[in-house]
């Protein structure tokens, strides 16, 4: 009865969090969330489909079926284990009910299996992903499978899951230890996070290479991993896959042997784990942290320690920065590639000043693209939730608190736009004037976001949350501002390029953009100055 | 009914509970008093289970909480000072949870989760998601989570927090007529004036050991509470 209780609970909480369902969500969102997440698995398995095509083609003809399922069986495993281990920390252990179930009749065995279930769900999601379309794609180019392939192929997919949830648990436990003991865990969070990013990127960008040397390497890489004992593992894992219930057999012990060794170490440490507490030196203020500050300064400084203190509100609103820093660096390195183009461009006859004027136009665009999702304003009143009461009550002007949040975006954005434009202008040889409205464009364009971002938000409110990613993720003013926001210069830019690119030159409709842009941005901010806007705050 | 013999707790090389040892008889509400720091939280997370101690022993309702977790544990029920309860379960979802847990029987839960419900007025919003409660809510449901097994002790961070005063006087009452039925209270409080009036006994911790502990006239003597706790403290004036 208590296990069924806590499965549930268990259950149901995942549930809620993939489908998105909250209390003010109508009942077509579980509906919609349904669709997204089926186009979503659709589209991976195609992805993967795609992938086994690539092996099949080589390594099928040499009847190395199951080298074949053994590399699609490695893709499922790594997958699974890197996507999970996040996830594990966070369902095993650094859940929100630890005191409340620890001080329950309950095992640590009972809160342990609980919580492994839905992570298990999952490593079976992760294990099938790739394993069902290789069974696919070899049925296709192979012809008929056998029924012990078709039986066995399945029942490695439980096996697969098994030592997923077994080893992601154990990355989890590793995250959940490490995180307790670091001082800024929101940063060093960020920072993990984007370096799982940087890596999923550079292989995603690079598998079709790995992926020809792995199928030119396949005959050599199967003889290596036939001949060494020390490899029987993974060749009982793609034999099984072929029909072989010898190898399943084994397979499935092994599976089953670093399963149960896993969690019977999990279920020795738990409680340990999730009630470990460091010890907190008391130490005397740093200099200059108590000294008085001004007013603005104060609000912009906790603004900068919201942000740095959150790793979803860095993950989420600041990863633009890191996107545009990323994209100076790449222009840097592909500049002959751009003078290539250039090339090509001028010997089909196209001047160079009328090439120009486009590529102004377009980078425009780029910069712009890149500095509205940079959006931490559009979600900063709802991310003060209930401690607006802190501001409301203080005596300040509601103005003053609009000014931090859009000045900290523009501080946030500034450097980053300044660098992504003085690149693009160096590397396109842009004259001088074409140079100053890019960054001009550039610099007035964020300080619009950043304005617009705070009247958004002030609109459209999101104060009660139970989880910060809510009004971050999941907020019509974030929404609005960013999708508002990227789609906003192009429109411009396509404006320029079908219709007034015979009146004028790009600078100067960058210029008058500059104009519209600056005159909106000086409305609104008196407007988030107004009496009204002050009533508005006060509402909240 | 709960014994606390020699309790050791460190954080690192800090001692955050020292040597501490206290004794709740049955009938008895019993107050742990103490300012932020003190030790309150560490020693009720050591007594529900939820903490592992380094020395000591406790024991409820005589099964030791680490020899027999479980039975120890559905001895007792525990009221954090913040409960974070599931935003994603209605009122009457999370009773049925607890109910669950604790093995209670569908005709007995039904009947002690809609008295205790009606009598802290939260009856009609058991039905609505946990995320749409007030602070005060969420703590009132906590509370009839609690009492749905009918706990032999009740253990309380703070209880009153939250609570609006017809609340917490109908919280008052259960505590004694849990007491009343051969049941104990053990809970920590700030709020002295609550603890002078309302407490059989009184504990007093300061950086992690006890420095006082008896019947609520013997530790108040001619004094209030207040000025006993202050002298204690060191902070007369």
């Amino acid at each position: 009865m208590r296990i069924k209780a806590l499965l549930k609970k268990n259950l149901l909480a995942f549930l809620t969090s993939i489908s998105g369902k909250n209390k003010k969500g109508g009942k077509g969102m579980p509906i919609f969330m349904a669709f997204i997440w089926f186009l979503v698995i659709v589209s991976v398995g195609f992805a993967f489909a795609g992938m086994a095509h690539a092996l099949s083609s080589v390594v099928l003809p040499l009847g190395l079926d199951w080298l074949y399922y053994t590399m699609i069986c490695i893709v499922a495993l790594a997958i699974g284990i890197i996507f999970n281990a996040f996830l594990a920390s966070s369902m095993i252990y650094n859940t929100k009910d630890n005191d409340l179930l620890l001080s329950m009749p309950l095992t640590a065995n009972e809160i342990v299996f609980s919580r492994v279930c839905p992570l298990f769900l999952l490593s079976l999601l992760y294990s099938a992903l790739p394993i069902i379309p290789a069974m696919i794609v070899k049925r296709i180019e192979a012809g008929r499978l056998k029924a012990a392939e078709i039986v066995l192929s399945i029942l490695i997919i439980f096996c697969l899951a098994l030592i997923t949830t077994a080893l992601s648990s154990l990355l989890g436990k590793l995250i959940a230890s490490i995180s307790k003991k670091l001082k800024n865990k929101s940063v060093v969070t960020t920072f993990v996070i984007l370096l799982f990013l940087g890596i999923y990127y550079y292989v995603y960008f690079n598998i079709n290479t790995y992926l020809s040397k792995l199928v030119e390497a396949s005959i050599m890489l199967g003889e290596k991993i036939e001949e060494n004992w020390y490899f029987a593992p993974i060749r009982f894992m793609g034999h099984a896959c072929t029909g072989d219930v010898l190898s399943f057999l084994f397979f499935f012990l092994l599976s089953a042997v670093i399963f149960g060794a896993v969690y019977a170490f999990i279920l020795a440490s738990f409680r340990k784990t999730v009630t470990a507490t460091e010890a907190v030196a008391s130490g005397k203020a740093k200099n200059g942290e108590m000294k008085k500050k001004s007013v603005d300064a104060a609000l912009l400084k906790k603004e900068a320690k919201r942000f740095v203190g959150s790793s979803a509100y860095m993950l989420n609103c600041g990863l633009g920065i890191i996107m545009g820093l990323a994209a100076s660096v790449i222009l840097i390195i592909k500049a002959k590639d751009v003078g290539n183009i250039y090339s090509t461009l001028l010997a089909m006859g196209i001047g160079l000043s009328q090439i120009n004027e486009y590529v102004l136009i377009v980078a425009e665009a780029v910069v712009c693209l890149i500095a509205a999702t940079i959006d931490t304003a559009a979600p900063s009143i709802s991310l003060e939730g209930e401690n607006i009461s802190i501001l409301k009550t203080a005596p300040i002007k509601a103005k003053s608190v609009f000014k931090a949040k859009y000045v900290f975006e523009i501080l946030l954005t500034l450097p980053c736009v300044a660098v992504m434009s003085t690149v693009i202008s160096a590397v396109m040889s842009f004259d001088a004037l074409s140079a100053f409205s890019l960054v001009l464009t550039a610099v007035i364009y964020t300080v619009f976001h950043s304005v617009n971002g705070v009247s958004l938000n002030l609109l459209l409110p999101k104060m009660e949350w139970s989880n910060e990613a809510e009004p971050i993720k999941a907020s019509t003013s974030v929404m609005v501002s960013l999708l508002g926001g990227m789609i906003f210069f192009p429109l411009f830019a396509a404006l320029y390029v079908f219709v007034l690119k015979a009146c004028m030159p790009a600078y100067l409709f960058l210029l008058l953009c500059d104009i519209l842009l600056a005159a909106a941005t000086f409305a609104e901010i008196k407007w988030l100055g107004s009496a009204k806007c002050e009533k508005m705050f006060k509402e909240l | 009914m709960l014994i606390i013999e020699h309790l050791t707790k460190k954080y690192g090389e800090k001692k955050a509970v020292d040597d501490l040892s206290l004794h709740v008889k049955p009938g008895t509400i019993y107050g742990f008093i103490g300012h932020n720091g003190a030790g309150k939280t560490t020693t009720i997370k050591a007594a529900t289970g939820i903490m592992s101690f380094d020395e000591g022993r406790i024991t409820v309702g005589g099964k030791d909480i680490i020899a027999d977790p479980i039975e120890c544990k559905k001895l007792f029920a525990y009221i954090p000072d913040n409960p974070d309860l599931y935003s994603y379960m209605t009122g009457w979802d999370y009773i049925s949870f607890i109910s669950d847990i604790y093995e209670v029987p569908t005709g007995e839960r039904k009947e002690l989760a809609e008295k205790y419900a009606k009598e802290f007025e939260i009856y009609d919003k058991l039905p609505n998601q946990i995320s749409t409660y007030s602070h005060g809510m969420k703590q009132k449901l906590a509370v009839i989570s609690a009492l749905i097994h009918k706990p032999k002790l009740l253990i309380m961070d703070e209880p009153f927090v939250g609570l609006d005063p017809i609340a917490a006087h109908k919280l008052k009452l259960i505590m004694r007529e849990i007491c009343d039925e051969g049941g104990a209270i053990f809970f920590s409080t700030h709020v002295l004036e609550v603890a002078e009036k309302l407490c059989d006994e009184i504990a007093i911790i300061k950086d992690g050991k006890l420095i006082k502990a008896g019947k609520t006239d013997e530790v108040t003597g001619d004094s209030s509470l207040e000025t006993v706790f202050l002298e204690l403290e060191g902070n007369e004036n």
